[in-house]
């Protein structure tokens, strides 16, 4: 049953990944109409600041642990032998 | 009723002429098994009887008092332990083996005289008669591999010995043109006076040096990894434990001479303890074969029971004894399995304890709890006595010594715990299964047991063995 | 029931000593029954207040301390216990069964203890029973990992031990209590050290990965657990508002997340990622609220279920494939899809996602930081919760059941849906991860504090949302760079791996040459006479009865006579030496 679920995704992935940006713009664009008497700084009211955060976020993780991995900190796998 | 303060060594002493006898009768060694066995329990016997027994025999050179007595009951514990799992005598030739048991007794008789004796002469026959008959014990091994390691091993051990007590022996002389006595209950106002002098403090020291050699603390350990590699695996389990409380009573004894917190007899303490510990574990580390890396290991736990000696007082006299009566248990806990597991006799090697909990759960339980409670693992006797030792020293204002104290421990858990591994993780591919005899299986159900209340209810031991030094200070 | 109270490492403890006792189809039955019991007490038998007070020589030891605090850390322990055994059940060897419920007891042990000397006997029960369950991985890197692991926490525990010993000196006392934060002594530092370790706080922290990635499949659910979730309780109980851990625990959020991000063995990652989410918690115990101290103890009791859903999952995979690393695997769904759904669901939960355990719990601790107008704590947990969907929720899923499939034919053969007993496992935390998540009073009702948090407002159900979606936008655009490599990551352990080589050099070749030397030296003054003099014996015997015989006894007994006093003049030379040398030795340290 799960198999059958994916491959269902799966056989339609180009439809799936359009939903999915549809479903992206769509987290935004409600962001505007949310209440954020709780926000705790001003930048938080402007909307979809947290999208950027997320997507900033993410791909400033993976850039420094590349870069950082670069520095000598990763090496062969047989280094300590 | 004088009769009675004799009667532990007294029976030892008839039990052992009726080996000598047997010995003549060409026995193989079952008859002079069963005496020794009814010697030595009888002795634990007769000693609990005696424990509260106080009083002086001989010209007031043997005392017989709380301390004296404690140690005699443990040291007829400790040969009555070695004697009832040793079943077999693998390492032994039959046609010897009477005179094998004669020894182990006579030795165990002459610890328990040493324990008793106030008196520099008498301590030093004491202390022969059961060196003597130990260097004996060494070279009965066979010789399975046709090298003649027993007699390398029992030459060293004589030479060692022989030199400790030519100094132990001049240092008495000191001792005697000093104060010219050699009553230690007269030695000890005479030279508690004569404070810090050097030569005092010199004597006491070389005297101090002869029971150094028996306890294998730094320097005079030389001998041990090879004596307990060369001996057969019984005669290694002796001299592993039961002559180190004789060292331990006698070392109290002597210490007790000089004058309270002598400044040079500590730093030698405190030196002494640190070189023992750190040369114990280090070496312990890379040792392949058991009872070589016991033997390291035993010079390890010698430079532990110093830094209660160090304290100068009762209470570190007493958590000392705690010590090596833990000690005494958790050591005859390993050597019970080395013995059982080695199939002829010959030597065992870590390796050949690979999948022991497969091939005889109970050996392996008993050597994991004996490795664990010599690595100072809670709630077993090690800790305790460790972490008494160590709270000990540390109001004493050793804070530096118990620091290294404590860098050792972590040391030493790394090579004990590679022999759980071993006997635990490991399969057993190849080695055969090991069965256990009755007798063997109660001693070690009985070790365990020690080793486990003794960690768990230190406190009784600790009060009698508290009266037992305040019986003598 | 209230005078009487059963310390439920006790119950572990026993059935551990019970268990080699029990053969055949009952055995199943008890490896079951025991956790069961031992939850039960802690559930239903244990009402708050003090017990098993023991007067042991000088001290008053205390085993059961229960409070609200404890009592939620020794439910999930509890509870693990349980999920954690059922997922060994198949594990065939005692040995390995006795070592999780020892551990366990031991974790449960520290969590009541009321004083010091007890929460050290626990503290290193734990240290010595864990490190079986990675030495019966036996493979050949476990005994290496074991002595590393074991001998790092030995040190810790020495160092915890100086703590309180010092501290015992100081103050005469050995209970268990908050500590004076705010004026800390030297002795509150080697206690926090020793506590910090077992949490993986940085430096501290590079045992975790190093051993629970080496540990065997079932034993790693176990530790991921219990250590440092310990370690969190004891620091929340005695550390609470000690402000240098808010810096620590965010370097260590940071740094976890970064050395995840580069981790080719699936085990690895989780265990990296453990070090991220402690930091959490590590940062609630320094903020020190009640609403931070909540969020801790609830983000833990979280963590300890998806993290074992987690390890079940990734040990699932090892179990059947026998590998673990992103290299060599991919594709798995069509294999394993049961394996596959359960590991998402702790994805999912880990990652904070609506309805799902994270939500509920991580988002306290951060509320707690904002609200302590602690803004970077705040913003840079945020971005560490983005880095937490990108690999459990999106990397974990994609490169071992999806994405490409670098499996070889041989681990695609053995692939398939693990056991009943450990997808069993795997179901009953993936129940109380969404449990959590979507009934909040069940968890918020045990926490220490009472809990005026509402998860569920339409503002942080935008923000995390959006915080997750974005982030996964990110994955789908960097995706290449997130390949599994063939590499490993330096670390600090680079120190004592190295420093322990240099240990055993020096134990190995001065100190054992030292040894040979005397050894040697022996041989010299010690055997060869003696081989002299045995020889002389032997020619001595020969030549004596065959002088006795041909009647020149006396002649042979001259000559031998004086190659005797030759030989004992000998010895005696050699003795004097070593006499003298251990003479001036002696004079020396009587002198100085």
């Amino acid at each position: 049953m799960i198999l059958e679920f994916i491959e269902f995704i799966r056989a339609r992935s180009g439809t799936m990944l359009k939903i999915c940006f549809g479903v992206l713009a769509s987290l935004v664009v409600i962001d505007a109409f949310v209440d954020k008497h709780h926000a705790h700084t001003m930048a938080e009211h402007i909307p979809g600041f947290w999208s950027l955060f997320g997507f900033l976020s993410c791909c400033v993780l993976i850039l420094v642990a590349k870069w950082f991995g670069r520095q000598g900190i990763e090496t062969r796998e047989d280094f300590y032998d | 009723m004088k009769l009675m303060l004799f009667a532990p060594e007294l029976f030892m002493l008839l039990g052992s002429l009726l080996i000598f006898f047997f010995s003549l009768a060409n026995d193989d060694g079952k008859k002079s098994r069963s005496v020794a066995i009814a010697t030595s329990i009888g002795a634990i016997i007769l000693c609990f009887i005696c424990l509260n027994k106080s009083g002086l025999l001989f010209f007031k050179a043997y005392q017989i008092d709380l301390f004296s007595q404690l140690f005699k009951l443990t040291i007829a514990i400790g040969t009555a332990a070695v004697i009832l799992f040793s079943r077999d005598l693998k390492g032994i030739q039959e046609k010897i083996r009477p005179e094998y048991y004669l020894f182990l007794i006579l030795s165990s008789l002459g610890l328990m005289m040493l324990v008793s004796s106030v008196e520099l002469i008498s301590l030093f026959i004491a202390l022969e008669l059961s060196s003597f008959c130990l260097y004996l014990l060494v070279p009965m091994r066979d010789d399975q591999q046709g090298l003649r390691t027993q007699m390398e091993s029992a030459i060293k051990y004589i030479f060692y010995g022989v030199i400790a007590t030519g100094i132990m022996l001049f240092g008495m002389s000191y001792l005697f043109g000093l104060t010219g006595t050699t009553y230690l209950n007269e030695l000890i106002p005479k030279l508690h006076t004569l404070g810090s002098e050097p030569a005092a403090i010199a004597g006491i020291a070389m005297v101090l040096c002869g029971f150094f050699f028996k306890l294998a603390v730094f320097p005079f350990h030389f001998w041990v990894p090879d004596v307990y590699q060369g001996a057969s695996n019984e005669t290694t389990a002796f001299i592993a434990s039961v002559p180190k409380l004789g060292a331990v009573a006698m070392l109290i004894r002597i210490t007790t001479l000089a004058a309270p917190q002598s400044e040079a007899l500590v730093t030698m303490f405190v030196v002494l303890a640190v070189c023992s510990m750190f040369y114990g574990n280090l070496s312990a580390l890379v040792q392949k074969d058991i009872k070589r890396m016991l033997g390291f290991s035993g010079i390890a736990h010698a430079g532990f029971i110093l830094l209660g000696l160090l304290t100068m007082k009762d209470t570190g006299y007493a958590t000392s004894i705690y010590y090596i009566f833990g000690y005494l248990v958790m050591n005859l806990a390993c050597f019970l399995v080395i013995c059982s597991v080695s199939s002829k006799g010959e030597n065992v090697t870590i390796n050949d304890l690979s999948g022991l909990h497969k091939r005889a759960p109970l050996l392996a339980l008993t050597m994991a709890i004996g490795m664990f409670a010599l690595a100072g693992i809670p709630p077993f006797v090690g800790f305790m006595g460790k972490f008494m030792l160590l709270t000990g020293a540390l109001q004493d204002g050793q804070l530096t010594l118990v620091i290294l104290a404590a860098l050792n421990t972590a040391i030493a858990i790394y090579y004990y715990l590679s022999v759980v591994k071993v006997t635990y993780c490991n399969s057993p591919d190849g080695h055969e299964d090991i069965t256990v005899p009755l007798m063997t299986k109660t001693v070690s159900i009985g070790l365990i047991l020690a080793i486990i209340l003794m960690g768990v209810m230190p406190s009784k031991i600790l009060a009698i063995a508290t009266t037992a030094v305040q019986g003598i200070l | 029931m209230i005078d009487s109270w059963l310390h439920p490492s006790l119950i572990l403890i026993a059935g551990g000593l019970l268990l080699p006792l029990i053969k055949g189809y009952p055995r199943k039955f008890f490896l079951l029954m025991v956790p069961v019991l031992a939850f039960i007490n802690i559930w239903q038998f244990t009402p708050h207040g003090t017990f098993g007070v023991v007067q042991f020589m000088d001290w008053t030891l205390t085993f059961g301390r229960v409070d609200s605090l404890s009592q939620v850390f020794a439910y999930i322990m509890g509870l693990m216990c349980i999920i954690g055994t059922l997922y060994s059940l198949h594990v065939k060897d005692d040995v390995q069964h006795i070592a999780a419920w020892f551990y366990v007891a031991g974790s449960l042990g520290v969590i009541y203890a009321g004083d010091y000397l007890v929460l050290f006997l626990f503290w290193e029960l734990m240290a010595f029973a864990s490190v079986f369950l990675i030495w019966f991985r036996k493979s050949k890197d476990s005994t290496a990992v074991g002595f590393r692991y074991l001998l790092i926490h030995t040190l810790g525990g020495l160092v915890l031990l100086g703590g309180f010993m010092l501290r015992y000196q100081a103050v005469g006392d050995l209970s268990f209590n908050h500590l004076d934060v705010t004026n800390p002594q030297l002795y509150t530092y080697l206690i926090l050290i020793g506590f910090m370790l077992n949490a993986a706080v940085p430096p501290l922290h590079s045992w975790l990965p190093d051993a629970y990635s080496e540990a065997t499949v079932t034993g790693a659910v176990f530790m991921c657990a219990f250590t440092t979730k310990t370690a969190i309780y004891a620091l929340a109980r005695g550390f609470s508002g000690m402000e240098i851990l808010i810096p620590l625990g965010v370097i260590m959020a940071v740094y976890g997340i970064i050395y995840a991000i580069l981790q080719n063995d699936c085990r690895k990652l989780l265990a990296w990622e453990i070090v991220s989410q402690v930091g959490y918690m590590v940062v609630g115990v320094g903020i020190g609220t009640e609403l931070a101290i909540n969020g801790t103890c609830a983000h833990a009791f979280a963590h300890i279920l998806y993290k074992g859903l987690l390890f079940m999952g990734c040990g699932s995979v090892l179990y059947m494939t026998g590998k673990s690393k992103f290299s060599e695997l991919g594709g798995l769904y069509k294999k394993m899809p049961m394996a596959f759904a359960l590991t998402l669901i702790g994805g999912l939960a880990i990652s904070a996602f609506p309805f799902f355990s994270g939500f509920v719990t991580k988002s306290m601790i951060i509320s707690a930081g904002f609200s302590e107008h602690l803004l970077w704590v705040g913003f840079l947990l945020t971005m560490v919760s983005a880095g937490t969907f990108l690999l459990t929720g999106l990397r974990i899923p994609y490169f071992i059941f999806f994405g490409e499939n670098r499996c070889s034919d041989e681990t695609w053969e053995k692939a398939g849906e693990p056991p009943w007993n450990m997808l069993a496992a795997m179901g009953v935390a993936a129940f109380l991860c969404v449990l959590i998540g979507s009934y909040t009073p069940y968890l918020y009702s045990m926490l220490p504090y009472q809990v005026d948090y509402h998860p569920y407002s339409a503002y942080h159900l935008s923000e995390t949302m959006q915080l997750l979606l974005f982030t996964g936008l990110g994955f789908y655009l960097l995706r290449e760079k997130l390949t599994p490599l063939n590499v490993i990551t330096l670390d600090i352990d680079w120190f004592y791996r190295m420093g322990g080589r240099g240990f055993f050099w020096l134990a190995s070749r001065p100190i054992q040459f030292v040894d040979s030397c005397v050894s040697e030296a022996y041989r010299a003054v010690g055997l060869i006479p003696l081989m002299t003099i045995s020889r002389f014996w032997s020619w001595f015997d020969w030549h004596a009865i065959d002088g006795v015989i041909d009647g020149i006894a006396r002649s042979v007994r001259g000559l031998g006579s004086s190659v005797r006093r030759v030989q004992s003049g000998q010895m005696q030379y050699n003795l004097f030496w070593a006499v003298s040398l251990i003479t001036v030795v002696l004079i020396a340290y009587v002198l100085v």
